[in-house]
């Protein structure tokens, strides 16, 4: 963990939990893993905020527990779901293009929630529909709860949420000590049964939600053991607690990236054969390999789109196309079936990848020093003179651009020696791009510049605090006003703010949309450097 | 008895004398006296010494020494003209010049060569030599600071001026940047009419978008850009650039039947591309082209909090 990160998920904790609970989520990054006391002991927090802070954070599935061999409970943070974080207006996005208004809201709800029940999420998400509707004053028939219950399968069965993995329990079989690992991934996506509906409290089991709240209590004060509850019980009998899969959000994300690629490359037409064949291989191959299954041409054809159906020698040109240019998106592997093709996933991400890079040296160097980087990306080891002649351009100009680049980590020096002595008369100086490094270089920039853009956002609302409260207390007076229909004092409680704040207001919260946005472009761009980084640097993982 | 003699020796001679120049003609690396006295055996060695003495005063022929022989060999009767009333040590160093072809020779090469100690005198040499136009200095693309002699009406080669890219010995980048620029608005022309007229069918119109580089020289030939005489290989160097740039893409076309010149059967084809992705979203922001990042903290001297890139942007 860089200091950058620590610091950016300091931020981000600190902006939604609040400080404790941030400090206590920096501490347990920075000491990878310890037990309540060191926390207390380090953070300067009483047992009971450190407590309230873990509860919170074991919620968000941002920390969990295991216990040692000495027999203490130890808390883990992982640092990368707190990252997800930024990534939630995408999660909810993403869940309402694919499902609609009802997705949308059950996704949201859960990602609030981060570990709730079906039940209640389902209830909350039916009335704030039917609030909705009632205050558009549409004469639309109110929405059952079915309706959604219906929903929140097809997102199980599309695995966008999955049940929470159970706790351990102690020896005594009173508290929990540890979550256990996942042996079998499927029973993460069983779908949701009766039980999981349940959300009336005295009929199964008294008082469910509180006694989660309780059972993860528990588990902090594991030491103590001064709880008598059956967590059993509680696991096997009650509604399970569900959590949204990040994972398959960011597969889908990916897809949206490659098929945006597409739709530049060749065109929108292709882009859609490009979709379904994502859709087709979804359900079939490791989301995590390098490759597709292969699909036959037959089964691409059949599985377009209706209004979208391409004739066959349409079809035909655009797989060609696909395969023999587009940077090898997709790879005939065979005849059978009219045909058959694989998807190229790692490929298509490392193009995008490096398409990324080079917009970042074209805004950062210009477009002369995107020529050096690119001839050094095509031709891997090369001298110095050599990059100027292959980049045409006047030595002295390029010479100041490479060597800007090289100080700025862009590209790498690789020295050879004809002699042992390393003379610099006969030595070769060879620049070359490390893919892996620049990518990482740049994530880390990222981190930085999303944490500035959170702290600079804090201060702007901060600086301005006096006169975003005047704004909202001069709009609750108004909308109290118009409720009672006093319209010759609303004129004047308007007046109370002057043009000069009114323009401040609008200045700010112009600042306020600009830098949000930001943060949300700049998740983007480490989606995608992330994406590369974990297909080279890890080999494929079990499914998750 | 005498008088026919008198009248039969200058013949003689000059048929010598003819002979001797015409076995040069034959091996222009030189003859030895062997060479001659075989060639005309009825000459005795007075003869042949006098009209070898006549050719070498007349400039006709030189002398040149290989191990103990003496080779005599042809002088070009240009350059004995030209260096006419030269003295010696000019006729060496000129001599030297005009070896060295259109590459042309550097001053200590010639020192070396000419065995001339004095700088001095080779500097006036070399002077005298350029103002009666006998030879120029032309400055090397190598090192600029490099001066190489070649004979005035010689065009220096490619190695020594770099190619049509270079004037004067400078690079001309904005000769490059404007063919690169006319060569990318060739390309997305082609891609915009095989887009008009294949609009449904993809693979014939991803064909059609591809040019050669003979197509791309003839279109800018045409133009009148350029005032050199550019070769198909000086427009691959351009087109190379283009990919470089991104903006092109490189494939290959098998012509059917193998070139004459090179032997290969498949000829490159460029086609115009745009960029995969759009302006990442990390320079959209001042950190991402901001120039202290690394030093940049939160308390620091440099801070967000106080940053005046992040305030001119937001205040636009």
């Amino acid at each position: 963990m860089s200091r950058v990160n620590t610091e950016l998920c300091y931020q981000i904790v600190k902006e939604y939990y609040g400080e404790i609970v941030a400090n206590v989520a920096s501490f347990l990054i920075r000491s990878k893993s310890s037990s309540l006391g060191v926390i207390v002991q380090r953070t300067c927090y009483d047992s009971k905020q450190v407590k309230q802070a873990l509860l919170t954070l074991i919620k968000q599935n941002i920390v969990t527990f295991s216990q040692t061999k000495s027999g203490s409970i130890e808390y883990t943070a992982k640092p990368e779901a707190i990252l997800w974080i930024l990534r939630f207006p995408n999660y909810i996005h993403c869940a309402k293009t694919l499902f609609g208004d009802a997705a949308e809201l059950l996704v949201e709800e859960l990602l609030l929630q981060g570990q709730t029940d079906l039940g209640s999420a389902v209830v909350k998400t039916t009335n704030k529909l039917n609030e909705s509707l009632r205050s558009s004053g549409s004469n639309l028939p109110e929405i059952s709860q079915s309706l959604i219950r219906d929903k929140a399968v097809l997102l199980v069965k599309a695995r966008l949420i999955r049940r929470c993995e159970d706790v351990i329990l102690g020896k005594s079989g009173q508290f929990g000590v540890a979550v256990s690992e996942v042996t079998e991934p499927e029973q993460l996506f069983l779908l949701p049964t009766a039980i999981d509906f349940e959300t009336s409290p005295g009929l199964k089991r008294p008082a469910s939600d509180n006694m989660e709240s309780k059972a993860k209590r528990i588990k902090l004060e594991a030491g103590e053991a001064n709880e008598q509850e059956e967590n059993k019980v509680h696991k096997s009998q009650g509604p399970g607690y569900w959590r949204v899969n990040v994972y398959q959000f960011h597969h889908h994300f990916r897809d949206q990236v490659i098929i945006a690629a597409v739709a530049k490359n060749i065109d929108q037409r292709a882009s859609e054969v490009m979709r379904t064949m994502l859709r087709l291989s979804e359900t079939r191959s490791n989301p995590l390999s390098l490759e597709s299954e292969p699909l036959s041409f037959t089964e691409i054809s059949n599985a377009m789109p209706k209004d979208k159906i391409l004739q066959k020698n349409m079809l035909d040109q655009y797989l060609k196309c696909l395969s023999d240019n587009c940077y090898n998106f997709v790879t005939k592997v065979g005849e059978s079936g009219g045909g058959l093709y694989q998807i190229n996933i790692f490929k298509a991400i490392k193009a995008i990848c490096v398409s990324h890079i080079e917009t970042i040296v074209l805004e950062r160097f210009g477009s002369k020093a995107l020529r050096m980087f690119r001839v050094l990306l095509t031709d891997k080891q090369v001298e110095q003179k050599q990059v100027e002649e292959r980049a045409m351009l006047p030595p002295k100009e390029a010479k100041e651009l490479l060597y800007k680049m090289f100080a700025e980590n862009f590209i790498t020096l690789t020295e050879l020696s004809k002699t042992p002595d390393h003379a610099p008369t006969r030595t070769f100086y060879f620049f070359n791009v490390s893919l892996i490094q620049v990518s990482r270089m740049i994530l880390e920039r990222c981190y930085q510049a999303i944490s500035n853009m959170m702290v600079r956002r804090q201060k702007c609302l901060s600086e301005n605090k006096r006169l975003l409260d005047k704004q909202d207390r001069v709009e609750a007076i108004i909308a109290s006003l118009d409720a009672e229909g006093a319209i010759e004092q609303k004129e004047e409680v308007e007046q109370m703010v002057t043009p000069s704040e009114k323009a401040q207001l609008k200045k700010i919260s112009d600042a306020a949309k600009t830098l949000e946005l930001s943060e949300i472009q700049l998740d983007q761009t480490i989606f995608i450097l992330e994406t590369y980084l974990s297909y080279t640097l890890h080999p494929p993982e079990v499914k998750k | 008895m005498a008088a026919p003699i008198v009248k039969q020796e200058p013949s003689e001679d000059v048929d010598i004398e003819a002979k001797i120049i015409e076995l040069c003609g034959q091996n222009p690396k030189g003859i030895s006296d062997d060479v001659i006295k075989q060639a005309i055996p009825q000459s005795d060695i007075q003869q042949r010494v006098i009209a070898v003495n006549r050719l070498l005063s007349t400039n006709r022929l030189e002398l040149l020494k290989s191990g103990t022989k003496i080779l005599y060999r042809l002088k070009d009767p240009d350059s004995a003209n030209q260096v006419k009333g030269a003295d010696t040590e000019e006729k060496v160093v000129f001599q030297i010049i005009k070896d060295s072809q259109n590459k042309g020779i550097w001053t200590r090469d010639i020192r070396i060569k000419s065995n001339l100690k004095n700088i001095q005198v080779l500097n006036k040499i070399l002077k005298n030599l350029e103002s009666k136009k006998l030879i120029k200095a032309v400055k090397s693309v190598n090192a600029s600071k490099k001066k190489v002699y070649m004979l005035y009406n010689l065009e220096p080669d490619q190695s020594v001026t770099g190619g049509p890219w270079y004037s004067a010995s400078e690079f001309e980048s904005e000769f490059v940047e404007i063919l690169n620029a006319q060569a990318h608005k060739f390309l997305q022309q082609r891609a915009l009419d095989a887009n008009k007229v294949y609009p449904e069918e993809p693979w014939t119109r991803l064909q059609a978008s591809y040019a050669t580089a003979d197509d791309v020289l003839k279109y800018i030939t045409n133009l009148g850009i350029s005032k050199v005489n550019l070769t198909v290989k000086d427009m691959e160097a351009i087109l190379d650039t283009l990919i470089f740039d991104g903006k092109a893409e490189l494939s290959a076309r098998t012509t059917g039947t193998a070139s004459q010149t090179t032997g290969d059967s498949s000829v490159k084809i460029y086609r115009a591309v745009r960029p995969l992705t759009d302006t990442s979203g990390f320079v959209r922001t001042p950190c991402g082209v901001c120039p202290v990042i690394t030093r940049c903290t939160l308390d620091g001297l440099i801070s967000p909090k106080t940053c005046i890139y992040l305030k001119d942007w937001l205040e636009f």
